[in-house]
This record gives structure tokens, C-alpha cells and sequence, in this order.
């Protein structure tokens, strides 16, 4: 399909206000009059409130009112179940919620809150989900669950008798990850104030500004249509922004003071204040044929849940549908389970479940490859799912599933022996250290020396994404979109952008559709009061599904447009009439056109307009609670990684040198997006592999903080180098599909294989520390003797 | 809270006589504790309008770098590039270009983390620090001022450090987990008497291995006065470990560092020596 | 105390609180905001401002500390009818995504090559190694200043 906006590099809308600082991001706005609101929150883990003491809090001059459980109308809140109190009574996390203080100045909030005297039963603590899960702990949300298990899915496929009787190679591990923060740059903060209409405005950073309403609604005991949450800049989300943080909080004080209210977290209480990653336990079993197909696995995926539900079904659902990776393999058996602890509660992280098997399953890959002889490509290149193969649930892929053409893609780049010197380097940055940077100083003699004990290694990584809610949830999108009178459009969507670039996609895709240019477009989304509700900015959904709503809408507008030119120019059909670079009129005749402006205003005079409302429902099915079979997710997106590092076997540093990325997207609606998403996955991918952790002691976070909780900077990343395949989805808008999770998943297994490349020792558990790597290859000299 | 700036060393040593104050250098380590809540200074000295602490000056027998030097402005510096290569070169990557333009050498002293990037190369150069206290000034090797617990009374200024000019060889390497804004776990300094083929006198300095950096008499001992080959290198190896894990005993980090350190130190002494092990 | 400093070209007479960060002042009593808090323990770079031609972590700074210095903020770089060059490669590059560090990722590239026009890749590695952004990879924000580098007329 010939495209003239869409595919193209269009500079994004939102680009400029924020190279100069104008974008507001909820810290930045306040309103006169506000109060501070600060949290208390529960240092222990599992316990009981006896009693909260506020007098002496409330008694500090400037401290307007100390809120508590029994001040909220409705106390709960939960993207699955209703399980998370707004402010708690009943703790199971550190970091919980008790009270909040609300003051004229933010210093006052903060010494009241240290005022506020909570009195504590403290009760026994789970940490480890395995433990949790036996039935004589006792459970953590007996009103949900009999048992600490939130959830179990078993995928049963094929006989694995038969499927280990075929196997004349298997392969077995336990593999493990850890609890990782989303570690957005913008603390959560909220602006709450009862307006003129005596509606409650919000005005937060969320994923989901229509999820937000309803869940202020409720709590607070109003209706939807009193509720008005409208999205500033969200600085970075990566489904940290997709449970409640401070939001209610924040209304109900706004609400019960009638006074503004702001509340902005420090690092610290971020942490504290949105989900994790789930750590999970992996154990793999995997078989192949000794001409390398695979013919059974066996995976049992345990995942943390931490205190609260939030996202965790879906989670583990997306681990154990993904557990095989993207090859074909006629018997398997994969249970999963959710298990609530006494942990900080885990929810969405991009990858979504997914990001933790892509360890496992391509870490399986590589020992087979190497038990049965063949290159790592070899084996991967034998079982890849093709059009037509059928997954572990049962699900024939059908469309597009282009994996063949991005190994076939990243292929030149796992010639082993290349010594990556040679390449030229696109951008060499981050390469030396940097010592030899100014002028007229010394030049460092050699670091040779240092380099002997350092060694090299390449590594691939293939990783399937299914994009969408999935599982027969209906995955709705909407949009309205308006041509004005002088020939401009605007589209309204829920849609939040979160950072990636949604909003150029729409004001692409109308431009496309209208013949326009996308700066004569306006988008606005994330506006209850004024955008239909579109789902989360999650599951790699919104370039799909809403760009699919976008685009429904912008036809139906365009098609009343047609009609009424077509009746205009006396054209027999719309079929006859285009819109071309602000032009409308009859196809192949230049004598009847006209400015596309001119032709919406005379029909505005005729009492014509040009808007349209509409909606786009992605479907999958529910999978079979026993049997795990089912068609899941559409549509799915594919990617392989080509990692290069260096392991230091001295001191047990990795650096990653390079890593090439081919992504399968659909359709690029616009390259510098892809790219961009592709860079930002590779480093958050590298940063899961090797460097970030929480620290967790008895529920509590060490490592609060972004010199402890360290994620990478500008010098720990390599060169990247981005492609795409194009094999257009038959289902997505200009057949695109979602980038945004896939993206990061392949640069794990790429980076840790590569260490195995470089040093021989297979790491099994994230993040790949120096530690861990001098302990393997201290075990492998052993082993040597 | 009171806050003096004070426009000559007289005038803030005079203040710290008089009031209960903190001396404020870059503030980089004070500021945050402030904000946490850490320290509560009554009072703060700020030396940061003392054009006098920031000099790095050449002297006959040293090099005198002011307290109030930013590692920004050290590591740009000929002078200490030259006379002293392991200090220079730890002011290259400790933290970011952000905090080194603020982050002062003084300050790396008087806040003392046990991984303060600038006292290991310090150590192994064998600098003095040059101290204004109660009594008047005072000069005092660097390696004696950190046995002292506290390192120095409120009212004493950091007035700089000296380093001798004795034309060593030195440099430094560190250990962090990232390429910037990292935090070293391990760092060494090393610093070298050349004769032709023989080293003469060797320091050694080690930070992130214990409460405060110190220098290895050890280590010294054990490396000096010997002929400069791979073998030099390797033994230095084998001896920094040993110090190491003495120094370590049984902390959680010694089984990591007592290993990696080996790494660090051949990357330290990589810096001057080239491949084969014999200098240039 | 009162302190005297210059924003953006503007002098300021404040009278503040010898313990309040440059960066609480400059927000809340100057009300420019561009200047963000990310961690409050500079680790992030999107509190960097240019004090007297150095790039710093405003939220490690007392206020009184840069009294009679010479700042620079986002808002005093470039607007909409006339881009600083950085900003404009920012732009076109994409080297913009959620755009919380981009205040300060901007004020590093401009400081660097202010200082130098022509930084070597690696020269710009490290000016930008004390921002840190979550979104981008780098990689964008990498190439726009190197973008500029090349064309070095800033």
C-alpha cells in the first residue's frame, strides 16, 4: 500500500514543548490555596492497625486533616479485584498506606506524617512464594482465595510420554529473576480540587485516565460523570502507572476539605507506590529429536504476586502461554501459578510475564543447540513458528508471523569469529574509557594489559509478544474524530500517550486518510471529560487497537465527506472522489476540485458536519481452565537480538558492545518511533539482564533509590542497530502491529547467551552480576579440576 | 539555620571558632544529608567564595591542591596530570559531570565514604593534607589523618592537599557496577618509584575494602625494590587479594571482592605499564 | 538571607531559607518548572541546570550556594520561533520521548558544545552520562547531539 504520512518520519507533536521545558508534567501544575498531602505508610510487613494516633499531627499549626480508613466512603481499589485498600487497616506490604496528612505547606505535611502514631499487631510475614503456597500458611486474602495461590494455569498438549519417548536429547534448569522497578524519571504526583461544577478533577499521570475515574468514583461514592481525571505528561510508565498510586488519596482529601490538594512521592515513596516486575522460578525441561526438533517441554512457572492481585492472573497466564517461545512443540505441559506474599505487590511491567520465560526458553534453546551440535540459528531456525503452526494452547497462527524473515535478517550477524573491530561502528560511543579525553594530557600507554583477562562473546535471543488484553477480555479502543470547517481535523481518544508517540500515530493515520499533513491535526486524549474511553496504554495495544479505532473513525467521517462531494462535483459514486494534499475532488479530473476547506464550509453552510465516533474490539478467545488451550492474544509480533559483550573474568563486569535488533512490526507508521522503541527495549532489556534488583529484606526495600537501584546510563549502552520486517497483519491499522514490550525481550537471552559464548558458563539467574559470574567460572575451573 | 560565606580562610576559620557551624564545600554529600535529614548543622560555613581554596598550585617539592578544587577542575588539570596521574585519572569517572563540577576534593576528605573516589590516589602519591585548626596550620600525612576518629574536630579546615613531586609512576582503576554515576565496590591506586628496570618504592592504596581507604604497608613491602615484568605484576596480583581478603574477613562482599580485585589492580597499573609488563 | 542571583538573563533578589535547594526555588518561588525532580540524589541529571557555564544537579545545591552566580534553566534556551540547535536536532532526531529528562539532557548537550564544537562520540558519552532517561535508550539523544556535532554552527 502506497502511504504518503503514514511510514513516514513525521516529528511528533509533542516533541518541541518539551525540548523547551513547556510540557507540564503533574508536579508542575498547582492551584492557589492547596493543601500538601503526605503519606504514612506501614513499615512492617504483615500486620494489623490497632490504632492510629492523629492528635498530635493534627496539633501542629498548619496540619488541616489526618485521613484514615474509616474516612474513605468505599476503601478499595484493584485493576482485577477490588483487594488494595485506598488506606489500610489490614497491612500486607511495607509501604501500605495508613493515613494521610494534609497541610498548608508540604515541610508541615512531612513533619506531621512523622507525628501520626500507628500502633501496630505485627503478624507472621511470607516472603518466599514456594512457602506461601503450601496450605498451612495461612492466606493473605482469604475473601478471594482458600489459599495463597491467586492463580493456576496448566497448558496441556500433546502426550508427554510419547512427546520424552521421541526425545534423544533433554534438557533440564531451574532458572529465576528478580523483582525489578519500572524506575520511570517522573515520580507519581496528583492535583485533586473540587471544581465549579462541584465535579472532583484530577489531574495525574496514569496509563488509563477512564480506569482512574472509576476507581475514584468508587471510592469516593460518585458518579463517573462527576469525576473528571485528566492525564498531564506522563513521564515514563512501562505499567508502573496502571494500578492506583496517590490518586484517590489525593480526591478524597480535595474532596472531604474542599481545598485543591497536592501530593507529589519522592523517589523513595515511588518505590513504595506502584507495582514490580514478579520475580518467578522457572524450572524447564525440554526435548528435542537428534536432528533438533523439539518434541516436549515441561515448565513450571512460579510467580510472586507480593501483597496485592493487581495484574498477576494475566501475568502468569502471558508466562505460561509464552513459556514454549516461538517454536512449534507438539507436547507440553506448563503449570503456572500466582502466589501472594508478603512482598512489595508485583502488576504490569513491559513484557508482561513474557519477559521472564524469554530466560528460560532461549537459555533451553542454546543447550540443546550445543547437547545436539548445532549453531544456536540452526536449532532456532528449525522449530520458529511459520504461518500455519500451532502454539502450545492450540492456536493456529495464521496472518503474519515473519520470524523466519528476521532471523533470516540478523543472520550475517552471528558469524562467530568476527571480530566486531572491524565493524564500523555507527557510534562508538561508551567504547573506551575516558581517560584520553582532553586535550594535552597524557595519553593512557595501553590497557592491553587489562584486556588479556577480558573475552568476547556473541549471543542470540528470539522472543514472541502476543499484543492485546488477550484471553476473550473484549479489548476495546474509541475515537472521535471532527473535520473543521477550514479543513483541519481533530481526533479525540482516551488514549494515554505515555511517552511513546501514540499521539503522532493518530494525527498519521487521519492525515493519511484525509490527505492532509499530520500538523494539521489535533490530537487530544486522556480526557474523561472529553474522550471516549480507549483502554490502557498497555499490552503493546494502543498503535493497534487505537489506531484501528482512529482509523474507523476518520473513515466514517471521510465517507459522509466523499458522499457529499461525490453529490456536490455531480459525481455518480464516492468511489470517483479523492482528497489529495488539501484538495478534494473527481479522480483523474483537475477541473472539479477544490480546497478541501472550501468544500467542509459550504456543507457546514447546508448543515453538514463531518464527525464520527467510533470503536474497534480485538478478539481473542478465553483459554479452557483445565487444558490451557484456546486462542489467547492477536495478533502476536516477533524479534531476534544479536548481542555482542565482553566479560571481564577478573572482575566478573559484563559490557555490552553491540546489539542489532530486527523487529517484526506490521507496518512501520513511522521508523523513528520503531527505532526509538527498539533503543528504549534493548536498554531496558540490558539493565533487567545485568544490572537492576531490588533488594528485598523481610518485604522491605534496601535499594530505594537511583544510586542503589541502578539502571543504565549513557555510557553502559552499545551501538544499536534497528531493523524491521514488514509483513503487513491483515487486522492492524495499515497492517501494523505493536512494538513497544517486544522489543525488550530478546536483548535478555541475546546478552546472557553471549556471555555463555564469551566465558562458558550459562548464567540462570537475573541479573547476571559479577558475582554470580566469577562464582560460575570459579565452579567451572572446579569442574576442570 | 545560619549561613556564613566567608570571603578569605581567615574569615572562616575565624567562624568555625566562634559558632557551631559545618564547613559547606560542594555540598553534594552534605546537601542530600541535609535533605534526608542525616545532619542537622546548625549552622553552615560555605567556602565555596574562597577563590584561594580552589587554586592548584605548583611548588617546588609538591603540588598543592586546594580543598575547594572541584574534581571537575582536577581532572582538567595539566598539573596534576602530570604530577600525579592516579588522581587525575579518578577524577575522570567519579560520579558525573554534574557532580564533578561541584563535588570538591576537600569535601571527598571531610565526608570520608569508604569509597571516595579521591583518597586512594591520594594514599598511593603519598600526599599531606595541609590542615588550619585551633592551633594554627598543620601539615599531616593523609595516610595518619584517616586512622583518626573523627577525622578532624568541627572547627578544623581543610585547607588542601600536598602531593610530592617525586616524579611517580601512578594510576588508578575502580570497580562499579555501571560506566558513570557509579559507585566503586572496589578501587586501587597504585603509584610507583622507576629506576630503569626496577621499581623502587611502590604504594598501594584501597578504597571500598573497609570503612575508610588505606594504604597497604603490606602490599608495599611486598612489591618494592624488585625488577618490573609480568611477574612484578602477577605477584602484585596475588598480594592484593591476600590483602583483600584479610581486610574483608568474612563480609557478605569478600568472596566477590577478594577475587575481582585482581581485575582492578592490573587495570590500575595497566595505566602505565604497556603490555609485557616492562615500562617504555 | 538574601541572595542575588541572575536566571535567564534576569536578576533576582530572594530572600530565602539558607537550607532550601536551588531547585525548590527555582520551581516554586520562580515558577519555572522545566526543571525537574526525578530522585532528589543526583543520580538523574533532570534537575541540571548551567550555573556560571557548569552543568549541576540542581537538587544537590543549596539556593545560597549559587548566590551571585549566573543560571541557566531550559526556559532560558531557545524557543519555539528560534530553536537552540540542540533543540531542534532533539526534535527531529527523536531523540524525544516522555520528555521528563529532556530539560536536562538538552542543558548537557548545549553545555558541551558551548565548550567544544566538534565533541568526539565519546567526548559526548560522557557529557551525557550524568542524565539519566528510562525511555529512549540513549541512542536518539546519542545521535541528535552528534547531529549537531558534525554540523557544529551553534
Amino acid at each position: 500500500m502506497n502511504t504518503r504520512v503514514v511510514g513516514s518520519r513525521v516529528v511528533r507533536e509533542d516533541a518541541w514543548g518539551k525540548v523547551f521545558g513547556q510540557t507540564k508534567f503533574p508536579a508542575d501544575v498547582n492551584l492557589p490555596d492547596q493543601l500538601y498531602g503526605v503519606v504514612v505508610r506501614s513499615p512492617h510487613p504483615h500486620a494489623r492497625v490497632r490504632s492510629v494516633v492523629i492528635e498530635q499531627a493534627m496539633g501542629l499549626p498548619g496540619v488541616v486533616t489526618v485521613l484514615t480508613a474509616k474516612d474513605v466512603p468505599s476503601n478499595s481499589h484493584g485493576v482485577l479485584f477490588r483487594d488494595q485498600p485506598v488506606l489500610a487497616e489490614y497491612i500486607r506490604m511495607v509501604g501500605d498506606p495508613i493515613a494521610v496528612v494534609g497541610a498548608e505547606t508540604l515541610e508541615l505535611a512531612r513533619a506531621a506524617a512523622n507525628l501520626v502514631v500507628v500502633d501496630y499487631e505485627v503478624l507472621p510475614a511470607v516472603f518466599d512464594p514456594e512457602e506461601a503456597m503450601t496450605p498451612d500458611v495461612l492466606p493473605l486474602h482469604p475473601a478471594l482465595r482458600p489459599t495463597n495461590v491467586l492463580y493456576h494455569m496448566p497448558i496441556r498438549r500433546g502426550s508427554m510420554v510419547e512427546g520424552w519417548a521421541r526425545a534423544d536429547v533433554v534438557v533440564e534448569q531451574e532458572y529465576s529473576t528478580q523483582h525489578v522497578d519500572h524506575a520511570f524519571l517522573q515520580p507519581e504526583a496528583v492535583l485533586a480540587h473540587v471544581d465549579e461544577r462541584g465535579h472532583m478533577v484530577v489531574q495525574t499521570a496514569t496509563q488509563y485516565a477512564h480506569y482512574d475515574r472509576g476507581e475514584i468514583a468508587q471510592a469516593l461514592g460518585l458518579r463517573f460523570s462527576q469525576v473528571q481525571v485528566k492525564t498531564m505528561a506522563v513521564g515514563g510508565a512501562f505499567g508502573g502507572r496502571e494500578d492506583i498510586s496517590l490518586q484517590i488519596m489525593a480526591a478524597l482529601m480535595a474532596w472531604t476539605t474542599l481545598r485543591p490538594v497536592k501530593m507529589e512521592n519522592t523517589r523513595e515513596e515511588s518505590f513504595y507506590s506502584h507495582s514490580k516486575r514478579h520475580p518467578m522460578k522457572m524450572h524447564y525441561k525440554t526435548g528435542a529429536t537428534k536432528d533438533g526438533k523439539l518434541v516436549a517441554m515441561e515448565a513450571r512457572i512460579v510467580g510472586d504476586a507480593g501483597a496485592y492481585a493487581s495484574w498477576s492472573i494475566n501475568v502468569l497466564r502471558k508466562s505460561a502461554v509464552h513459556a514454549t517461545g516461538p517454536y512449534e512443540i507438539p507436547n507440553v505441559s506448563v503449570d503456572s501459578y500466582a502466589v501472594f506474599t508478603n512482598n512489595p505487590f508485583s502488576g504490569a511491567m513491559r513484557g508482561f510475564g513474557a519477559a521472564q520465560t524469554v530466560l528460560a526458553y532461549e537459555s533451553q534453546m542454546d543447550l540443546l543447540a550445543k547437547a545436539l551440535g548445532i549453531s544456536p540459528l540452526e536449532i532456532r531456525q528449525r522449530n520458529m513458528f511459520k504461518v500455519g503452526s500451532t502454539t502450545a494452547t492450540g492456536q493456529v497462527l495464521t496472518g503474519s508471523v515473519p520470524l523466519d524473515q528476521c532471523l533470516e535478517k540478523i543472520s550475517p550477524y552471528l558469524q562467530s569469529g568476527v571480530d566486531s573491530e572491524l565493524v564500523q561502528l555507527k557510534l562508538n560511543i561508551g567504547e573506551s574509557t575516558p581517560t584520553e579525553a582532553e586535550q594535552g594530557t597524557p595519553t593512557v600507554n595501553s590497557r592491553k594489559l587489562s584486556h588479556r583477562m577480558k573475552r568476547r562473546g556473541i549471543g542470540l535471543g528470539c522472543a514472541w509478544y502476543g499484543t492485546g488484553y488477550g484471553n476473550g477480555f473484549p479489548d476495546v479502543s474509541s475515537a472521535f474524530v471532527e473535520i473543521h470547517d477550514d479543513g483541519s481535523a481533530t481526533v479525540l481518544t482516551g488514549a494515554v500517550d505515555v511517552g511513546q508517540g501514540s499521539n503522532s500515530i493518530y494525527a498519521q493515520i487521519v492525515a493519511e486518510e484525509l490527505g492532509l499533513q499530520s500538523e494539521d491535526i489535533c490530537v487530544y486524549t486522556g480526557d474523561t471529560d472529553a474522550t471516549p474511553d480507549s483502554g490502557t496504554t498497555a499490552a503493546t495495544r494502543q498503535t493497534y487497537n487505537t489506531g484501528n479505532a482512529v482509523l474507523k473513525a476518520v473513515r466514517q467521517a471521510k465517507v459522509r465527506l466523499l458522499d457529499y462531494a461525490a453529490h456536490k462535483f455531480s459525481c455518480p459514486t464516492a468511489e470517483g472522489i479523492e482528497l489529495e494534499a488539501g484538495f478534494i475532488g473527481v479522480k483523474g479530473d483537475p477541473s472539479r476540485r477544490m480546497p478541501l476547506e472550501d468544500m467542509v464550509f459550504q456543507a457546514r453552510l447546508q448543515g453538514e458536519r463531518f464527525i464520527s465516533a467510533e470503536s474497534s474490539t480485538a478478539l481473542s478467545t478465553p483459554v479452557d481452565l483445565e487444558t490451557g488451550q484456546g486462542a489467547p492474544y492477536w495478533p502476536y509480533a516477533f524479534g531476534c537480538q544479536m548481542a555482542e559483550v565482553e566479560v571481564d573474568t577478573e572482575t566478573g563486569l559484563v559490557r555490552v558492545l553491540r546489539v542489532v535488533a530486527v523487529h517484526d512490526v506490521g507496518k512501520a507508521l513511522n521508523p523513528t518511533q520503531v527505532e526509538g522503541q527498539i533503543a528504549g527495549g534493548v536498554t531496558q532489556g540490558i539493565g533487567y539482564a545485568l544490572l537492576e534488583e531490588l533488594e528485598l529484606h523481610e518485604g522491605k526495600i534496601k535499594n530505594p533509590a537511583f544510586s542503589s537501584y541502578l539502571i543504565p546510563t549513557a555510557l553502559d549502552v552499545p551501538n544499536i542497530e534497528a531493523f524491521f520486517v514488514e509483513d503487513p497483519e491483515c487486522t492492524g491499522p495499515f497492517g501494523a502491529k505493536g512494538l513497544g514490550e517486544p522489543a525488550m525481550l530478546p536483548t535478555i537471552s541475546a546478552v546472557i547467551n553471549a556471555i555463555n559464548n564469551a566465558v562458558g558458563v550459562r548464567i540462570t539467574s537475573l541479573p547476571a552480576t559479577p558475582e554470580k559470574i566469577l562464582a560460575a567460572l570459579a565452579d567451572k575451573k572446579e569442574e576442570l579440576g | 539555620m545560619k549561613y556564613f560565606q566567608p570571603r578569605s580562610v581567615s574569615e572562616a576559620v575565624e567562624l568555625a571558632r566562634t559558632t557551631e557551624s559545618s564547613f559547606l564545600a560542594g555540598g553534594t554529600d552534605l546537601v542530600l544529608h541535609m535533605q534526608t535529614g542525616k545532619v542537622q548543622p546548625k549552622a553552615l560555613i560555605d567556602l565555596g567564595k574562597i577563590a584561594k581554596l580552589r587554586e592548584i598550585i605548583e611548588a617546588e617539592d609538591y603540588l598543592e591542591i586546594g580543598s575547594m578544587a572541584t574534581f571537575a577542575e582536577i581532572g582538567q588539570s595539566n598539573l596534576v596530570s602530570q604530577n600525579a596521574f592516579a588522581l587525575w585519572q579518578a577524577c575522570q569517572t567519579m560520579g558525573s559531570p554534574q557532580i564533578r563540577n561541584k563535588a570538591t576534593l576537600g569535601g571527598n576528605l571531610g565526608n570520608c565514604s569508604p569509597a571516595a573516589d579521591g583518597l586512594p590516589p591520594l594514599l598511593a602519591l603519598g600526599a599531606e593534607v595541609h590542615l588550619i585548626t585551633r592551633e594554627g596550620e598543620e601539615i599531616i600525612p593523609l595516610a595518619s589523618l584517616l586512622i583518626s576518629t573523627p577525622l578532624v574536630p568541627q572547627d578544623t579546615l581543610i585547607r588542601g592537599f600536598r602531593i610530592p613531586r617525586k616524579g611517580l609512576q601512578s594510576g588508578f582503576a575502580k570497580l562499579g557496577r555501571r560506566q558513570a554515576l557509579a559507585i566503586a565496590r572496589l578501587s586501587v591506586a597504585v603509584a610507583i618509584e622507576v629506576k630503569g628496570k626496577q621499581v623502587g618504592k611502590v604504594s598501594v592504596a584501597l578504597g571500598a575494602v573497609g570503612r575508610r581507604a588505606f594504604l597497604s604497608e603490606t602490599l608495599g613491602l611486598a612489591l618494592s625494590g624488585q625488577e618490573l615484568n609480568e611477574a612484578w605484576i602477577e605477584k602484585g596480583v596475588e598480594e592484593v587479594q591476600r590483602v583483600v581478603r584479610i581486610a574483608l574477613g568474612d563480609r557478605a562482599s569478600a568472596p566477590y571482592k577478594r577475587v575481582a580485585v585482581a581485575g582492578v589492580f592490573r587495570e590500575a597499573v595497566a595505566s602505565f605499564i604497556p603490555e609485557g609488563g616492562s615500562m617504555v | 538571607m538574601d541572595i542575588k542571583f541572575v536566571v535567564n538573563k534576569k536578576p533576582y533578589t530572594l530572600n530565602v531559607d539558607p537550607r532550601e535547594r536551588l531547585i525548590d526555588v527555582l520551581r516554586n518561588r520562580i515558577g519555572l518548572m522545566g526543571t525537574k525532580e526525578g530522585c532528589g540524589e543526583g543520580e538523574c541529571g533532570a534537575c541540571t541546570v548551567i550555573i556560571d557555564g557548569k552543568t549541576v544537579n540542581s537538587c544537590l545545591l543549596l539556593a545560597a550556594q549559587a548566590d551571585g552566580c549566573d543560571i541557566t534553566t531550559i526556559e532560558g534556551v531557545g524557543n519555539r520561533r528560534s530553536p537552540h540547535p540542540v533543540q531542534k536536532a532533539f526534535v527531529e532526531v527523536g531523540a524525544v520521548q516522555c520528555g521528563f529528562c529532556t530539560p536536562g539532557m538538552v542543558l548537557s548537550a548545549k553545555n558541551l558544545l558551548d565548550k567544544i564544537t566538534h565533541p568526539s562520540d565519546q567526548e559526548i558519552g560522557i557529557a551525557m552520562s550524568g542524565n539519566l532517561c528510562r525511555c529512549t535508550g540513549y541512542d536518539k539523544i546519542l545521535r541528535a547531539v552528534k547531529r549537531v556535532a558534525e554540523e557544529g554552527d551553534v
